[in-house]
């Protein structure tokens, strides 16, 4: 659909004979003109032409018509699906009129009138009729969206498609975009079912507290406790009755059986005296049997003790010859060695006076070696302690010389350093002072203050003045006044008197005349010191301990001289030869007398060895001897003893004959006495006593427990009769039988009602899903047209439309540069009317695939709260638009517009009223 | 009777008792000698006072004598047993004969000699009958031998009902020279030989299809003879179990055929079993029927895996195939046929969106 032409005359502003006509693009239409030019009024007089009714009375009306009071009348012609519309509206109140004219190709088909045009009307633009007093907003179905008048860009353009404030526009979408979402009669058994479901299920799928399963389940639950308890109760009094039952017949059992068990034992208690006595019986044979046994082995342990003895004297005595043998061959033996020692003992008495005499020698020649180097030791001190004596009488004379000396370095040193001292003052003052030079051309005369002097021809004077001084030449001829300029003169002058001054008493002091004096004195002083070293290094070298020790060592050496001189004293014997008198000739002859004594001492050690060897072969052979005698004697002794016990044995026990016929006598008694006793062991072990004590204790056992038992299971018995026989069980078959029914009644009504609410659950979640699921769908083709229009002025903002689960409206959630919005609401303004009226655009395009390919869409000012830099981007968006729909845009600022993009061809401009 | 519960289990309770009041009313018509119980007067020991009291002030009203025997549920040798207890020996009637020892009894009036086997405990292992062949049992020649036990016959081990322990060898009918075997335990009438036989309980109380609810009338003319059976119904209540397929309007007919062809619905008990497939409307159909019956019934219990919900294509159509409800029924028809309970679930689900659909559809 498309809007051609309108023809507007007493439409509020639009006043005045001259009606305001405008043939419309079917692309872009501007209309602009200033306020109160009348733009607005031209669409809604258009708007009113088309869907309010041409009869409508009222304030409505009031509102069209012009201050004038005279009556609208308005022509709108428009395309439609290859038919031209022209729909004419005179508003007069009652008396109102309306005509449509249908035209195809240009020529008029049909012209229709009053109520019959309207209708027409109505139904080619898809609006209901307007019902009594004039048309609503909410009858307008989509065309609410599609005009747009001024300051209604920025509302959010899906809050006029919900269903709940627009429901004749959503079935239009509905129509229009392939099916509805939810239908108002859907939309009442879904909100019913949600109420069943939300009655019987908690916000997580839980079974609610208080609903009907729930309580159900409880029941069953309470039911089968309740069941469990009475089952266990009548189990309880079955278990007792077959107790019971089982108990009677154990008793019965057990009592039948006591009584056998009682003669049992009396049996067994009659064979276990009978084996008693037999036992008794038995143990004394055997103690019989013990005593005969023990009295053999007595009589023939005193048989073999007799013969053991006699056999053991024999043998010893055999043992005492041989002792004797052997002590009478040592006794041989020790003689023959005695002999060969005293043999042996003249050879070492031999060899000792030969070693003695040799000793003896050697010592006397070693005793002559000790007196010559004594002698030749003693010598040599006395020379060295002469020689020491010289230098020590040198040392003495030179140390007196050294000792009138008066001077040494360190006074040397001392002047030396005075004199320096001195000679720095002088020169200072020297420094100080005028110099004086007279040259005299003639023999000249003059007088200063140091007394007269003269000069010869061409003899010159110099003299340094350190202070006012007068020189008279000649007599009187001539006064020099000299005055010298130096300063600190007189300091000066007093420094170097000072250290004439110290010079002078130092010298003094030494006793010297000068320096000059000093210094040969120091020369005279080391020279004799050089002497005294030279003394005392001599006297060192003969004695380097000192003198004292020289004498000392003197001393020593003659005392060791006499020593030696005594030593070979002792040596020498009267007729000894003489001994050389050299050291050499001495040692040579005491190597000699050492090999000798050697010789004489190997010769006596080897003949006291052999003396040793034999003292020890005679006392070992003593030893022996001693052993062997004390061996007899013992054995001698033991004879006696083993005679004595046997004395003893025979005189108790008889002789070994009466022995023997003892041990014949008693081993007959043993036969006899052992042939009773195993006749009694038979006898008893037929009785088998120890089966019979173990029958005995089993049998004793089994009363006893039977006895016990039997006892228990009466008292048991007692208490189970007062259980069965009490009156809790009576009527419980009854009770089970009630509760096993209830339970089936409310499992049953359970699974019933838990099938029923899980349906509705089923039946729930399968609506919001395949709600979604439509939802998506339907909004898709929207999606796909709103896309390009935001992408020329966001580049690439996304909508997303989502179902508010509470609310069930729809709501737009746009990604504005990648952000999520909460919600449209949450945009600035200016971008809340750019998406306003893209989605507007878009919607109008969803719609207009379904109304021959183009709708008109109005916009007022649509951009009035966009910055002018964005602007240009939402005019192109107009341009985009246009392709597919018919843009009629009013506005006030055409020509911010033009220059801006906005591409059109088509301008109206209202003049200004 | 435990699987009825509230007032109708008390109705059926009362049952029992008319059963019996039957029997009675059957005693003075054909005029017997006297009414053998073998075994089971009473459920347990531990039944109600109040079950007592009636059982034999209903007792009390018969003509002619009535011997009974403890069974497996009342045996007689546990202290707690229902004939030790006061109420009973204070309220029992002079026809009713406990025979709880293994002696004959001579029936007054007659030439028939009882030959009791009576259960002092719950479980024997030993044959009940076996004492039928001592010499305590010996009767005088020209005495009808009449035995009467409880218990299983060596060949129903394996079948159900049959319980291991009480077994009794059925050839101690020849081994014994009895003329007539008396058996209880078993809950339907049965033959075991010519001269043994099961009557069965009087008044069935479970869906079991074993005959029961029946009593015998014996007629025995000498000693020796082969005794001559009647079996009279004496039964108040019918039980019933019925496995049903149902997948078309034909099989839902036929059902419902069924309950209407029922003689007397309000003393009947039906167990009924089914599985299926049916469209939206048989479906309703279907619910309606059970419904009605189970309010129409004495009891009616139905279980199995139900009949699932495949609706048919005008159905799924009428729900709009784009619209929200016909997408989500075809996304619950999807889950439908599964054999599971999620299956069953989805089910349920789709018919619940039919009777949404329905109410948006009759406004």
């Amino acid at each position: 659909m498309k809007l051609l032409s309108a023809r507007i005359q007493n439409f509020r502003v639009h006043a005045g004979d001259e009606p305001v006509e405008i043939e419309f693009d079917e692309q872009l239409h501007v209309i602009h003109g200033s306020n109160e030019s009348g733009k607005s009024t031209l669409m809604d007089a258009v708007h009113a032409c088309l869907f309010q009714k041409y009869n409508l009375t009222g304030k409505v009306l009031d509102a069209m018509q012009p201050d004038d009071g005279s009556k609208p009348d308005i022509e709108v012609v428009f395309e439609h699906d290859g038919f031209e519309y022209a729909a004419r509206k005179h508003f007069k109140g009652q008396s109102g009129t309306c005509e449509l004219k249908v035209s195809r190709d240009g020529r008029v088909e049909s012209t229709l009138n009053g109520p019959d045009a309207e209708s027409r009307l109505n139904e080619v633009l898809q609006v209901p009729a307007a019902g009594r007093g004039d048309r609503k907003e909410d009858q307008l179905a989509h065309w609410r969206l599609l005009w747009i008048s001024q300051g209604h860009s920025t509302d959010e353009p899906t809050a006029q498609i919900n269903p709940e404030t627009g429901q004749d526009l959503q079935s239009v979408l509905n129509a229009e975009t392939g099916g509805a979402v939810v239908s108002p009669g859907e939309a009442r058994w879904i909100a019913d079912l949600e109420t069943e479901v939300n009655d019987r299920f908690t916000s997580t799928g839980k079974t609610k507290s208080g609903s009907r399963v729930a309580i159900l389940t409880e029941e069953v639950v309470e039911c089968e406790a309740e069941l469990t308890v009475v089952e266990s109760q009548a189990s309880a009094v079955e278990k007792d009755s077959d107790r019971y039952l089982a108990n009677g017949h154990k008793l019965d059992e057990i009592q039948k059986q006591i009584p056998t068990l009682r003669t049992q034992l009396g049996e067994r208690l009659a064979q276990q005296a009978s084996s008693a006595s037999l036992q008794q019986k038995l143990k004394n044979t055997k103690s019989d049997v013990e005593l005969k046994r023990r009295d053999i082995t007595s009589a023939e342990n005193c048989a073999t003790e007799l013969a053991k003895l006699k056999q053991t004297i024999e043998c010893r005595n055999k043992q005492i010859i041989s002792a004797d043998e052997e002590i009478a061959g040592i006794d041989e033996e020790l003689q023959d060695e005695q002999e060969i020692r005293a043999s042996r003992v003249k050879e070492r008495d031999h060899t000792d006076a030969s070693f003695t005499r040799s000793r003896r020698t050697t010592l006397r020649v070693q005793a002559q070696l000790g007196v010559i180097r004594a002698r030749v030791d003693l010598e040599r001190y006395n020379e060295s302690l002469r020689k020491a004596q010289e230098q020590a009488n040198e040392l003495k004379e030179v140390g007196k010389k050294l000792a009138v000396i008066p001077v040494d370095d360190t006074d040397v040193d001392m002047l030396q350093d005075l004199e320096a001292s001195l000679a720095r003052e002088r020169a200072a003052l020297e420094a100080a002072s005028a110099k004086l030079t007279m040259v005299a051309k003639n023999e000249i005369r003059f007088v200063h203050s140091g007394g007269e002097e003269q000069l010869a021809a061409d003899e010159s004077h110099e003299r340094q003045i350190d202070q006012e001084a007068e020189i008279v030449i000649g007599d009187d001829e001539a006064r020099i006044r000299i005055t010298p300029g130096g300063e600190d003169l007189d300091q000066r002058r007093e420094r170097v008197a000072s250290a004439n001054s110290a010079l002078r008493d130092r010298l003094v002091e030494l006793g010297v005349e000068s320096v000059s004096v000093a210094r040969e004195k120091l020369r005279e002083r080391q020279k004799f010191e050089s002497k005294l070293q030279l003394a005392q290094s001599r006297l060192e070298d003969v004695a380097p301990d000192g003198v004292d020790e020289l004498t000392r060592q003197r001393d020593s050496s003659s005392e060791e001289l006499n020593a030696a001189q005594a030593e070979l004293e002792r040596h020498t014997a009267e007729g000894d030869p003489e001994l050389p008198s050299t050291v050499e000739d001495t040692q040579s002859e005491l190597r000699v007398k050492q090999q000798r004594q050697d010789e004489a001492e190997a010769a006596r050690d080897s003949a006291r060895q052999r003396v040793q060897s034999l003292d020890e072969m005679i006392a070992k052979l003593k030893a022996d001897r001693q052993l062997k005698v004390q061996e007899r004697d013992g054995l001698h002794s033991q004879n006696t003893d083993s005679q004595r016990q046997i004395g003893d044995i025979v005189e108790s026990n008889g002789d070994e004959k009466e022995l023997a016929e003892k041990v014949g006598s008693l081993a007959e008694e043993l036969k006899a006495l052992e042939a009773t006793s195993r006749e009694i062991a038979a006898n008893l072990e037929k009785l088998q006593p120890d089966l019979i004590e173990a029958e005995i204790e089993r049998l004793e056992r089994a009363v006893k427990s039977a006895d016990k038992e039997s006892r228990n299971i009466e008292n048991e018995q007692n208490q189970l009769i007062g259980r069965l026989t009490a009156n809790d069980a009576v009527g419980l078959n009854e009770r089970i039988g009630d509760l096993k029914a209830r339970l089936q009644s409310k499992g049953d009504e359970l699974e019933r009602e838990g099938r029923k609410a899980n349906a509705m659950k089923l039946l729930l979640e399968t609506v919001t899903s395949c709600r979604e699921e439509m939802t998506r769908q339907i909004m898709e083709p929207l999606r796909k047209k709103v896309e390009p229009l935001l992408r020329v002025i966001f580049g690439g903002v996304q909508l997303d439309f989502m179902v508010d689960e509470k609310t069930k409206l729809l709501s737009l959630r746009p990604l504005v540069r990648n952000r999520v919005q909460d919600s449209f609401d949450r945009l600035s303004v200016g971008t809340r009317e750019q998406v306003g009226v893209a989605v507007r655009l878009a919607l109008a395009q969803v719609l207009a695939e379904e109304h021959g390919g183009r709708l008109p869409v109005v916009l007022d000012e649509p951009f009035v709260n966009t910055d002018p830099g964005r602007l240009p981007r939402a005019l192109a968006m107009l341009n985009l638009a246009k392709k597919d729909l018919q843009v009629i845009v009013l506005t006030c600022d055409f020509g911010d517009y033009r220059e801006l993009g906005l591409d059109t061809t088509q301008v109206t401009e209202m003049p200004p009223k | 009777m435990g699987q009825v519960p509230g007032d109708k289990g008390a109705l059926l309770r009362a049952e029992r008792l008319a059963a019996v009041e039957r029997i009675g009313g059957l005693a003075t018509e054909r005029q017997v000698d006297f009414v053998i119980v073998a075994g089971d007067l009473f459920d347990a020991h531990t039944v109600d006072n109040e079950i007592v009291t009636r059982a034999l002030e209903v007792l009390s009203r018969f003509s002619v004598p009535i011997y009974a025997i403890p069974g497996n549920h009342d045996f007689s040798g546990a202290p707690e047993s229902v004939y030790a207890r006061k109420r009973f020996i204070d309220r029992c009637p002079k026809q009713l004969h406990l025979l709880d020892e293994k002696r004959p009894v001579a029936v007054t009036g007659c030439s028939v000699t009882l030959l009791p086997c009576p259960l002092l405990q719950r479980h024997t292992v030993v044959d009940p009958t076996r004492w039928l062949t001592d010499d305590t049992a010996r009767t005088e020649p020209n005495q009808i031998r009449v035995a009467i036990a409880h218990g299983s016959i060596v060949d129903f081990e394996s079948e159900e009902g049959g319980t291991t322990p009480n077994l009794i060898d059925p050839a101690i009918v020849d081994a014994a020279k009895l003329d007539y075997l008396a058996l209880g335990d078993w809950h339907g009438t049965r033959r075991v030989a010519d001269k043994a036989w099961y009557s069965g309980t009087p008044e069935p109380d479970r869906f079991k299809e074993n005959q029961s609810g029946n009593v015998l009338i014996v007629e025995i003319d000498s000693p020796g003879a082969i005794p001559k059976l009647d079996t009279i119904r004496s039964a108040g209540c019918q039980w019933f179990r019925r496995s049903a397929s149902i997948h078309d309007a034909d099989d839902l007919a036929a059902l419902e055929q069924w309950f209407s062809d029922l003689s007397e619905p309000q003393k009947t008990l039906v167990r009924l079993e089914y599985e299926g497939v049916l469209g939206m409307e048989e479906l309703r159909r279907f619910g309606d029927l059970l419904d009605t019956q189970a309010e129409l019934l004495l009891y009616l219990r139905h279980r199995g895996n139900g009949v699932q919900l495949e609706p048919t294509d005008e159905e799924l159509e009428s729900l709009g195939r784009e619209g929200l409800t016909g997408r989500v029924a075809e996304t619950l028809r999807q889950q439908v046929g599964d054999d599971s309970d999620d299956g069953r679930i989805a089910s349920l689900a789709l018919q619940m969106l039919f009777q949404c659909s329905r109410s948006i559809g009759g406004e």
